[in-house]
């Protein structure tokens, strides 16, 4: 099992970025980075992950070029050339502007800024890579509907933990979707090979669900819209007080994910320290966005996108059922193991994800059919 | 403004100041919250050049003549550069603070002192004539002093310090507007307003400060406030952020507050001025504002 964030396989001479970099590619010799925005629609997404590479190149003198890639984007080159030509030119010093390049992508076409001859040979490579996975990136959208992920999310978790198949209802059921539309994603995954019947009509995943899930996280932000807060005080961060504080006021609803939940799903979860704090809430039974921060931390500010200074993540949890697990160690529920891989993909901790996988399923190959 | 090692500098003041005076003062100020935080600035030192004595018990103003006298026999000089000596004539507004030098000629500090308030102290400084040598000093006791006394840290040579909780917590009270008056000393050669250094240094304690021991604070300030003023505590309480609020409104206040404090605690930290702004409003949020409420709704 493979799980892949970027669709993208690496140019020539390029590798995909270490975990939790804010980037998604970079050349072996770490003089070039790239981050890649899919399907980018307003402006403020290209001045958000442009700030964001301005701050990577400025910590970073050896990098030569941070390249911003746009591919699909939702408004014209034009106006993304002179929205990048404004921000560059008006607001950034030289030492960081003259390192900065963006490269459009569209179906048989590229351009870049600035026209250099590494980044034209650069712009054709990851053409030709993306064109390579252009074909699922047409049909994506229309296949991961909200209601598909929340099936897809039940059936995993029935899967990891398991439980064996499900009924039709009880996916209704848990996922907060109609029975026509539980049974439509149920075929549709069915037609992937990534479900199985049984005669009763029950479901359950026939392995992990490479396709859907590698749709999924292409699609992950807009699909679980997660609430990022960061803290801009220049105090070093700490999660784990914030972890605390909400841990002595536990509101109904709310249940801690990403890495705090991967250490309570698999004691041998490998990674030191907890670089953010991922907390899902749920809409139906948990506490007003403003109230939970009241909680945390009233001093946070909510940013348009994770960058290094992101403390605290919110994800919002729709369907019906929660899956949170109570503990008996703690007053705080966790999230279940479903959308802690979930965030850890967010955290780019892919190595870490498949490992959780493997950790989950450890005795459940074995004694399954 | 010179940079100072912290530890190196107390276990000096424990060595010139003699024993049997050690329990009649404690230090307060940027040496004082320097001790507290070793751990974080340690690499760095800290700008400072004089270290504020605090003359216990309350009242005991006059035990200034007789600790001056002493360290004057153990070899303290005046350092008279500010104002000389006033005399008897000389009014109380006019004479200079006690300011006096260690006899070690190669260190870059000096110490003064102030006074303890007595309880329910209504001026913001109250002036206390004191004569030592013949010569006519002042002692000034600020209003909202008296809370630093508590829960004082004691170094290993036995100076004992106050804690950046009632330092904070002094600053924030004694300071309810930004006001016009200006530092006569320059810091970083530039002139900060009295009220932008004292509240960017309550900042600075926010910085440096273990969070989780500043959820503590609450209840110590309440209860240092209610020992000091336990007829106006809750009207004094409700207004603690007013001078930090003026402060954080106005950008020029705030600049002067950052360069200063960047001077001092902060000094090597990297804290950019917008961080700084944020770092007020949290501090705002997180513990002056409950404070309030807290004093309010009592």
């Amino acid at each position: 099992m493979r799980i892949e964030h970027s669709t993208i396989s690496p140019p020539k001479g390029f590798m995909a970025a270490p975990p939790g970099s804010p980037y998604e590619l970079r050349r072996r010799d770490g003089r070039v980075v790239v981050e890649i925005k899919r399907e980018a629609g307003a402006v403020r997404d290209l001045h958000a992950a442009l700030i964001q590479l301005a701050k990577v190149v400025k910590r970073d003198r050896k990098i030569e070029w941070g390249c911003l890639v746009l591919v699909r984007g939702r408004m014209t080159a034009e106006k993304a050339f002179n929205e990048w030509t404004e921000i560059v030119d008006g607001l950034l010093d030289a030492q960081v502007r003259k390192r900065l390049a963006l490269i459009w992508i569209e179906p048989g076409s590229f351009a870049t800024r600035p026209e250099t001859p590494e980044l034209q040979a650069l712009g054709a490579s990851l053409k030709e890579s993306l064109e390579g996975v252009e074909a699922a990136w047409r049909g994506r959208r229309a296949n991961v509907t909200p209601a598909l992920f929340e099936v897809v999310k039940v059936l995993l978790h029935a899967w990891l933990r398991g439980r064996g198949p499900l009924a039709v209802g009880e996916i209704q059921s848990a996922a907060g979707v109609a029975y026509a539309t539980a049974a439509n994603a149920l075929a549709f995954l069915e037609d992937r090979h990534e479900v199985t019947r049984r005669s009763d009509r029950s479901a359950e995943l026939t392995s992990f669900p490479t396709a859907s899930w590698s749709e999924i996280l292409a699609l992950s932000e807009s699909l679980r819209r997660p609430a990022w807060y960061a803290d801009r005080t220049g105090r070093p961060l700490d999660p784990e007080f914030l972890l605390e504080r909400l841990q002595k006021r536990v509101p109904e609803g709310v249940a801690v994910g990403g890495v705090v939940a991967a250490r309570h799903w698999d004691p041998s979860f490998n990674l030191n320290g907890t670089p953010r704090l991922d907390v899902t809430l749920h809409a139906l039974t948990g506490p007003s966005l403003a109230d939970l921060l009241a909680r945390i931390d009233t001093s946070l500010e909510r940013s348009w996108r994770a960058d290094e200074r992101t403390v605290l993540v919110v994800h919002p949890l729709s369907r019906r059922e929660t899956f949170f697990e109570r503990v008996a160690a703690g007053p705080l529920a966790i999230a279940d193991p479903v959308e802690t891989l979930l965030d850890l993909q967010e955290m780019r901790l892919v190595p870490q994800a498949e490992e959780l996988v493997r950790a989950l399923r450890k005795g459940h190959d074995s004694t399954r059919p | 403004m010179i940079r100072l090692d912290p530890d190196a500098i107390l276990d000096r003041l424990a060595r010139e100041i003699p024993t049997d005076l050690h329990d009649d003062v404690y230090l307060i100020g940027s040496l004082a919250a320097a001790h507290h935080h070793r751990g974080q600035i340690e690499l760095h030192g800290v700008n400072t050049k004089d270290a504020d004595l605090i003359v216990q018990p309350v009242g005991n103003i006059a035990a200034v003549e007789g600790i001056a006298s002493k360290l004057r026999a153990a070899g303290w000089a005046w350092k008279l550069d500010f104002a000389p000596a006033g005399s008897a004539t000389t009014p109380e507004d006019a004479l200079p603070d006690v300011r006096l030098l260690p006899p070690d000629p190669g260190a870059a500090y000096w110490i003064e002192f102030q006074g303890l308030p007595e309880v329910e102290q209504a001026e913001p400084v109250r002036r206390t004539r004191v004569v030592v040598e013949g010569g006519h000093f002042s002692v000034p006791v600020y209003r909202f002093a008296g809370v630093t006394a508590r829960g004082l840290r004691v170094t290993p040579l036995g100076i004992r310090c106050a804690t950046p909780s009632m330092m904070a917590l002094s600053n924030l009270l004694g300071h309810s507007e930004v006001g016009t008056h200006r530092m006569s000393s320059p810091i970083g050669g530039r002139e900060c307003l009295r009220s932008a250094k004292d509240l960017g240094r309550v900042l600075a304690f926010a910085y440096l400060g273990d969070r989780r021991e500043m959820e503590d604070w609450l209840d110590s300030w309440l209860q240092a406030l209610q020992a000091c003023f336990p007829r106006s505590w809750k009207i004094l309480g409700a207004r603690t952020g007013a001078g930090l609020r003026a402060l954080l409104a106005d950008a020029q206040a705030m600049s002067d507050a950052h360069w200063a404090t960047t001077y001092g605690l902060l000094s090597g930290k990297g804290v950019d001025q917008a961080s700084f702004v944020a770092l007020g409003r949290a501090f705002l949020a997180d513990l002056v504002e409950p404070f309030e409420d807290r004093c309010r709704k009592a």
